[in-house]
């Protein structure tokens, strides 16, 4: 249970990108979102703002795991740790909620429940069907585990990594992207089967498609970024030709 | 109606990254409300669909610079909106994905500002209002840089829809089907960051033909 400070720290957790830079990266938001908890440690006004210093370092993770680290490093500073060994459990575990955070909910529950959206508007959906049921389905998720992270990370302070560790997420992780590959299967049969063979020359669209799709799964994330640019030049071209 | 559609492409600019990251910025649900504002949500609906899946796949980790799709959407259906028909669709598409790229880049400026911002109060007296009040400070940048991108986009856009009616030859069903191609890589991707052919061919095909079943039942 959530309660007081911690309510409030849990609702500044949704703003820690609030002023991500290059420098300390997460460090000013995960700062930002300690002061709830840094409020009722009854510091001195500079004890605090030491504190909100060494915190204002860099610092990067999932933003909906940071949770973890603020609740662990609210316990720690509670209890008095040296600083020295706070800037260690945050560096220790900054790279295990950043590539969990990316794994589990950029590549595997966004797309999903995007999908899940995507197939109910092609399926002729009323337009506000699709998306309430897409940001319902992953804002689910969403606040849950937001919730979730503070919650463990106050509960297991140091120990959180440990705990993580057991929980076994990428499992989880390969579950939702099992049932993200079956709706995108769907997804792509649809639209091949209605956009691209329904069309005149349907065969030449399909062929095409089916090769564009082999691209993309040949070159990955570096394939895409160049078609949605190449499609602006088609369009543009094409433009400029019926204009002459 | 301009000062409604900036107001919502900050409010996307916001939810991209700054605030909640509630997804409200994804093409489909941004392109659905701008829609819903110019009292067009089946076009919104369309637009936003098409332009979800060049964003569907690609994770913005760490510092990395990803297009911004919530604004862009926004500017999507306001120029979509004036134009009837397969050139409408065509220049609003390209627009919306034109606009991304234009707003990937205002993010990263925005990220130095944020960094002159922090360092200001590094440099001084660190107390919880001061700290509180930058970063609030840099979320509401981050909520005019959304908005000016999509007054900016929606005015620039607007000059050019004249040629894009007048020049536009392509069918209907030949727009959506390049559109469709273009996008096709963008599915081959994603399948590759769910594990790639070799671990989810089963699961991959079971829903191909599923697909296809349904297209044609």
């Amino acid at each position: 249970m959530i309660l007081g400070g911690q309510l409030s720290a849990f609702l500044r957790s949704f703003a820690v990108q609030g002023s991500w830079n290059y420098r300390s990266l997460l460090g000013s938001g995960f700062a930002f979102s300690l002061i709830p908890f840094l409020r009722r440690h009854d510091l001195s006004s500079d004890e605090l703002e030491a504190t909100l210093r060494r915190h204002l370092e860099p610092f990067n993770s999932h933003p909906y795991l940071v949770g973890v680290a603020l609740g662990a490093v609210a316990r720690m500073e509670e209890r008095r740790e040296a600083p020295e060994v706070i800037r260690k459990f945050k560096e220790a575990i900054r790279g295990s909620l950043g590539s969990l955070g990316d794994s589990l909910v950029w590549g595997a529950w966004r797309p999903t429940t995007l999908l899940l959206g995507l197939l109910i508007a092609w399926a002729g959906a009323p337009p506000w069907i699709s998306v309430t049921v897409f940001l319902i389905a992953y804002n689910a998720g969403h606040v849950a585990l937001r919730y979730w992270s503070l919650h463990l990370g106050l509960a297991e302070g140091r120990e959180v990594g440990r705990s993580l560790g057991e929980m076994n997420l990428s499992h989880v992780a390969g579950r939702i992207r099992s049932g993200g590959t079956l709706l995108l299967g769907i997804l792509s049969g649809a639209l091949f089967g209605s956009y691209l063979m329904g069309a005149s020359a349907g065969w030449l669209w399909g062929t095409v498609g089916i090769a564009g799709f082999g691209l993309g799964h040949r070159f990955g994330a570096r394939a895409p970024r160049l078609s949605g640019l190449t499609l602006v030049g088609v369009i543009t071209l094409l433009m400029a030709l019926g204009n002459l | 109606m301009m000062l409604a559609l900036s107001a919502l492409g900050g409010v996307l600019g916001l939810d991209a990254t700054s605030f909640g990251q509630f997804m409200i910025s994804r093409p489909l649900v941004a392109a659905t409300l701008a829609g819903g504002l110019l009292g067009e949500p089946v076009l919104g609906l369309q637009i936003g669909m098409f332009l979800e899946f060049f964003h569907l796949d690609g994770m913005p980790s760490g510092g990395s610079r990803v297009p911004e799709a919530g604004p862009a959407a926004v500017v999507a259906v306001a120029l979509a909106a004036t134009v009837s028909g397969p050139a409408g669709l065509a220049f609003g598409v390209m627009a919306g994905l034109l606009v991304s790229e234009v707003g990937g880049l205002t993010v990263g400026v925005q990220r130095h500002v944020n960094m002159a911002l922090i360092s200001r109060v590094e440099a001084g007296r660190v107390s919880p209002v001061r700290l509180t009040g930058v970063h609030l400070l840099a979320m509401f940048l981050d909520f005019t840089r959304g908005g000016i991108i999509t007054a900016v986009g929606v005015s620039v856009g607007t000059r050019g829809i004249g040629i894009a009616y007048d020049g536009w030859t392509l069918s209907s069903e030949s727009t959506v089907a390049m559109i469709v191609v273009a996008a096709s890589i963008h599915l081959g991707a994603l399948l590759k960051e769910f594990g790639g052919w070799r671990s989810q061919s089963a699961v991959f095909l079971i829903g191909l033909v599923a697909g296809i079943a349904g297209v044609y039942l």
